[in-house]
């Protein structure tokens, strides 16, 4: 009789143990799932509410030390707008010779990118890339 | 099943900010430079005035709007801090350099991009 119950003590402690180590790994990996959902719509959003726009005209590009292209923040947050920050490529290459200015660009700011390139007579493209990837390309003649 | 239920509230609320963002689809401003004013100063500058009218339905903030000229930013005040549909402002650019009788390209850009050229002359 004691032996029985012994017995099944050891299984319901067995069960109990068996139990909360399977809830304890679904809770974690929940939990992870969850966390890597917020994160990845976090940055989707930030991409999304993130835009901008060369508003140069293409015929006439203003040079000083530098061509000089003018960004508008067309998007619903602040970006930066740095070196760091921010890609340059003429027609496909990337250019590290800029100059940006200011800092970071509010909603509705025009910023300052020179571009330390030379560029043969004829058409060409510019493309800015942002530090969250968003990207946009201009045309333009020199 | 709590925890399936703190999961799925999760879930459930960052695919409703997503779908606010897919819904929200902003109406692009529309609007036209109806008049531009370019009067001579001295033999090598002019002032400037240009004259835009909202043609969308969406009212468009002034001070966002950006003005170059011979592709180049020029700083512009304009008479109205709101532009209203079907209303005009106007954005005086002050003293610009250019002979008389000499043409220019102008172009305005709005708050959202929208990009209007438009060449006058200087009288």
């Amino acid at each position: 009789m004691a032996g029985e119950t012994t017995a099944h003590l050891i299984l319901f402690i067995t069960a109990v143990i068996l139990a909360s180590s399977v809830s304890t790994v679904a809770f974690v990996t929940v939990q992870k799932m969850a966390i890597g959902f917020e994160n990845r719509g976090n940055d989707l959003i930030n991409y999304l509410s993130t835009d901008f726009e060369i508003i140069n005209d293409p015929t006439t590009i203003p040079y000083d030390n530098g061509y000089v292209f003018y960004i508008k923040n067309t998007g619903e947050r602040e970006f930066p707008f740095t070196n760091d920050t921010v890609t340059v490529l003429i027609d496909g290459v990337v250019v590290n010779d800029i100059y940006t200015t200011p800092f970071s660009l509010k909603p509705g700011d025009v910023g300052i990118l020179k571009v330390n390139t030379t560029l043969s007579s004829g058409d060409h493209r510019l493309t800015v890339v942002l530090y969250n990837g968003v990207s946009k390309s201009f045309d333009f003649e020199v | 099943m709590a925890i399936f239920g703190v999961f799925l509230h999760v879930v459930v609320t960052d695919l409703k900010e997503l779908g606010r963002f897919y819904r929200y689809i902003p109406e692009k401003s529309k609007f036209e430079i109806v008049n531009v004013y370019a009067k001579g100063l001295t033999s090598n500058t002019y002032e400037l005035s240009v004259i835009v009218k909202n043609t969308g339905s969406k009212t468009l903030k002034c001070d966002e709007f950006s003005i170059l000229v011979d592709g180049e930013i020029v700083n512009c005040t304009p008479n109205v801090t709101k532009l209203y549909p079907l209303k005009s402002a106007e954005f005086y650019c002050g003293e610009i350099y250019g002979d008389v009788n000499s043409t220019h390209r102008l172009l305005v850009v709005s708050e959202d991009g929208v990009k209007v050229f438009y060449q006058f002359e200087v009288r």
